[in-house]
């Protein structure tokens, strides 16, 4: 336990609980989408694990799908892939990359952990309850979510502990920054990948509460008979509620969004980050316009806090509000386009090495484009309309998260391996996972675009069997089913990877050469991370000096 | 010469770890008030019992007094030791403390009065709203109170650091602030 004090250990045990988390929600998916592909078929063995109660005969019933796929969305977001992000890279790369010994309060980055395992396990554990896991979906809707099984109230609890440990990690490490930047370490001499940590840290701090606030409203409802999001005159199955009413549904979706929306640059700020320290490294080329790729990642950060009622268009806002927010909307686009703008330029005239983590951080920007493009649609009122609820808007934010996000993970592991290890991973072994994750991810997620514009509604349990819309897409689902088995199966190859190459990779120091202050010491770094304490004198990129 | 440069970073990370752990704390209850606001404003039929009962302006009087109390406090510190060094008379720890803890027993009489007249949480979401937005300062107060505590038995036998001081009224400062906020908006809206 006093191990994780240290924020190299800390990072890398933050980074096998959330791998491990990823494998849960992998698996969750699996199961859904063998429904999707076949369904009503038996899934072998599927009685044994889950019980009669869930699967019967093998086949998956309704409230178990909803159950699956709910915990998929919050295990992955909420338990994967950001503690991967900031958790993960932040803790072990932030106080190298700013020359410090460690974090500014390891304690309570310590018990920031402490509180995302037990809010994990205690989510996860959710499906041995009477009823089983939640199933509202990774949104919470109510009334439904109020009127749904115990697993709520759990997923409830763990939302909260979640946001204490988001809060007690992100005040950890802007600390860190503002107060242990090593001597000469301007703001504008940070590696951007500290910018893109820093303001999702701050992020993480602002947005969180008001999603807390709205779990102990919904905890209050659930549990002690309040109303504050249920109206009156509320009727299951034709027989009244009795509660006192008043309350309204909306208050919910406006408090959840007002996190969730910056959560998406939770997501995404900490891959550019990545994406901008590979790209710089592989290419030997300076990052171009840093300055104005700081004031688009804070601009990003800040704008993206006035966004959120774009997934509300349905609710019926009326037009001077959605007007209001489809304009932040569409201006929200212009900080990232800067950013993906000065990555691609920063390409220009680099001595490319193409190796498997450049492979990555290059896939990022198509894959990102894509599902920022797919977005611009979805932030304007009318054609959100007829998108809403489909499967556009699933290709959409997979498009953000999956090829987006992902590929920006995996870039980091294949460039920051040497540093934690001191060995590199297998290029070969790299490249075919790579290749196989680039083909797969686009086989799961590209149709779904194709589904969604044919109208095919996303929350259908049998994939869609029941309608004459969605007949053409069928077939797809089976297709985008045996991709996320061959997904699966390719992370295999990524995992033996990291297994052999962390005991017989080659020996690698600085293998990239790269400039930035977490190259500066030994790989993996001494205890106190410095022998010396580093004197910074110009900027973190300094690849066209002749250094090339 | 590593020592001081060492205290000097810790300190300036313990004030920067402070205002983001407040603003945090602010957001929260920005969103509970929020919640609030928006209830209020969509509903034809809000009632405000909490104004009916006797002695109804002493729950805000006493969160303006543990507000003066805290911002005293603060204000005796700067005025006191602008450089940052030095000690401050342990009554400023203790009377942001001490309104505190009237300003909740004060709670906790309205709140029995309340609940007494058959306005309990599930009745209506005005009551609801009464309860969880001026008992979740509850939580506030004993995570102060629990800090408070144990920095005085760490530092038994004398005062502890000025900058430690600093944090702990900035602390009850904000709290008080926000406090005063959600009540003041309660009682006169």
């Amino acid at each position: 336990m006093r191990a994780l004090t240290d924020h190299k250990s800390l990072g890398i045990t933050y980074g096998i609980t959330a791998g491990v988390f990823m494998l849960v929600g992998f698996l969750l998916m699996l199961l859904f989408r063998w429904q999707l592909a076949w369904p009503g078929q038996p899934i072998p063995i599927a009685t044994a694990i889950f019980g009669e109660t869930n699967a019967p005969g093998g086949i998956l019933l309704p409230e178990f799908y909803y159950q699956l796929v709910a915990m998929h969305g919050s295990v992955m977001i909420f338990l994967a892939v950001v503690p991967l992000l900031t958790g993960a890279l932040g803790s072990y790369l932030v106080p190298l990359q700013i020359g410090a010994a460690g974090l500014a309060f390891p304690r309570l980055s310590r018990l920031g952990y402490l509180l995302f395992l037990a809010a994990g396990l205690l989510m996860s554990a959710s499906f041995a309850l009477p009823g089983g896991a939640p199933n509202s979906g990774w949104t919470s809707y109510p009334p439904l979510a109020i009127l749904a099984s115990s697993g709520q109230t759990v997923w409830l609890v763990g939302v909260l502990t979640l946001g204490a440990s988001a809060m007690l990690g992100a005040v950890s490490l802007v600390a860190t920054v503002v107060a242990y930047r090593a001597p000469g370490l301007t703001l504008m001499r940070l590696p951007f990948f500290v910018w893109s940590q820093a303001v999702t840290a701050v992020l993480l701090l602002l947005s969180f509460p008001p999603l807390q606030a709205a779990a102990i409203f919904q905890l209050m409802d659930r549990a002690a008979g309040t109303s504050f999001f249920l109206p009156s005159g509320l009727a299951v199955s034709n027989v009244p509620l009795e509660v006192s009413g008043g309350g309204n549904p909306l208050l919910w979706q406006h408090l959840f969004w007002f996190l969730a929306h910056p959560e998406v640059y939770v997501l995404v700020l900490p891959a550019m980050g990545i994406v901008a320290e590979v790209l710089t490294a592989h290419a030997r080329r300076n990052l171009w316009r840093y300055g104005l790729m700081v004031g688009a990642v804070v601009g990003l950060g800040a704008w993206s806090m006035v966004v959120w009622a774009h997934h509300m268009y349905l609710t019926g806002m009326g037009t001077t509000l959605s007007s209001f927010f489809q304009i932040t909307t569409m201006t929200v686009s212009v900080p990232s386009v800067i950013l993906i703008t000065c990555l691609i330029v920063t390409l220009w005239g680099g001595a490319i090495r193409f190796t498997t983590a450049m492979l990555f951080a290059l896939a990022f920007l198509p894959m990102f484009g894509i599902g920022g493009v797919t977005g611009l649609p979805l932030g304007l009122a009318p054609t959100n309309l007829v998108l809403h609820d489909t499967y556009y808007v699933i290709g959409h934010f997979h498009y953000l998260v999956a090829p987006g996000t992902m590929f920006a993970l995996f870039a980091a592991v294949y460039h920051w391996f040497p540093k934690m290890t001191g060995r590199r991973l297998h290029e070969g072994l790299g490249v075919v996972h790579f290749i196989g994750s680039f083909v797969t991810m686009n086989a799961v997620f590209l149709p779904m675009f194709f589904m969604g514009l044919m109208g095919v509604n996303r929350r259908l349990y049998d994939g869609g069997l029941q309608y004459e819309l969605a007949a053409p897409t069928l077939a797809w689902n089976a297709t985008m089913t045996w991709s996320a088995v061959a997904l699966g199966l390719f992370q295999l190859v990524f995992v033996w990877n990291l297994v052999r190459s962390a005991r017989h990779g080659a020996p690698a120091e600085n293998p990239w050469r790269a400039t930035t202050l977490e190259w500066a010491t030994a790989s993996p770094p001494p205890a106190g991370n410095f022998v010396e304490t580093p004197v910074v004198t110009g900027h973190p990129y300094r690849y066209e000096e002749g250094e090339a | 010469m590593t020592a001081p440069l060492r205290d000097l970073r810790a300190e300036r990370a313990a004030d920067a770890g402070m205002w983001l752990f407040l603003a945090s704390l602010v957001m929260l209850y920005a969103g509970l008030f929020s919640g609030y606001v928006l209830l209020r404003a969509g509903s034809d039929t809000w009632t405000t019992p909490w104004r009916e009962a006797s002695l109804w302006w002493s729950m805000p009087l006493s969160h303006l007094a543990w507000l003066a109390a805290s911002a005293a406090a603060a204000w005796r510190w700067r005025v006191g030791h602008p450089s940052g060094s030095g000690q401050q008379h342990p009554i400023f720890w203790w009377l942001p403390l001490v309104a505190a803890f009237v300003a909740s027993l004060n709670w906790l009489r309205a709140a029995s009065a309340l609940a007494g007249a058959g306005h309990a949480p599930a009745t209506s979401v005005a009551a609801a709203s009464w309860f969880v937005l001026t008992g979740f300062v509850a939580t506030g107060i004993v995570g102060g109170g629990v800090a408070v505590g144990w920095l005085a038995w760490r530092h038994r036998g004398g005062a502890p650091p000025a900058h430690v001081a600093r944090q702990v009224q900035r602390y009850w400062t904000v709290l008080a602030a926000c406090w005063l906020s959600i009540v003041v908006g309660m009682y006169l809206w």
